[in-house]
């Protein structure tokens, strides 16, 4: 992990989205990167780890 | 193991995010990250702990290379070592890309200074010509990017 730096996981919090030109909400997951180092802390494309 | 004050954590956070009034960084150590509203740069490529990733073309709507998506609004401010969620208010996207990979974000001062800098969960998000990125804006814990010191 970086040192002194990260990104706070949230649980349940939906950080970005992908929605059609309609509307609807096609893919999204949480911003919750909890490490500041390439690649660390990611989850799967819900969100979850 | 040296650890950090849960104090200072919230001067330096308040210091470094945009929660200063339409969207500046705060002033308590100096200006590091500039004294105009903060911005989100949107890459396609990892950004590193040394480098921006590479940042995303102009889209049809919604960002623009050079400018990304400018933070008008103020974050809430970090208190006891809370962290800073940003954006305020949502930002988005209109992708033309074939698809608009978005990978890794940097959160910028106003004349592109570095400084905090993720991955997106799920990266790369694949987003198709004419569908919408977006990142849920919000207050404090219901922002869509959580920025702490620890």
């Amino acid at each position: 992990m970086t040192e002194g730096l990260a990104f706070e996981p949230e649980d349940e919090a939906e950080g970005w989205r992908v929605l059609d030109p309609d509307g609807n909400v096609i893919a999204s997951g949480g911003q919750s990167v909890t490490d500041a180092s390439a690649g660390a802390g990611e989850g799967d494309l819900d969100g979850r780890y | 193991m040296a650890a950090i004050d849960q104090a200072l954590v919230s001067i330096l956070l308040n210091g470094l995010t945009p929660t200063g009034a339409a969207g500046i960084p705060g002033t308590a150590i100096g200006t590091p990250v500039g004294t105009a509203a903060m911005r989100i740069r949107l890459n396609s490529t990892l950004s590193t702990a040394a480098a921006f990733g590479t940042e995303l073309t102009t889209q049809t709507s919604g960002y623009t290379a050079g400018t990304g998506w400018v933070m008008a609004n103020a974050s809430a401010v970090s208190s006891a070592g809370s962290a800073v969620g940003v954006p305020a208010v949502t930002q988005s996207f209109v992708s033309n890309g074939s698809p608009t990979n978005v990978v890794s974000f940097d959160l910028t001062g106003s004349a592109a200074q570095r400084g905090f800098w993720g991955p997106f969960n799920g990266q790369p998000v694949a987003v198709a010509s004419g569908n919408t990125f977006q990142v849920t804006g919000g207050s404090g814990a219901a922002a869509g990017i959580q920025i702490s010191l620890t």
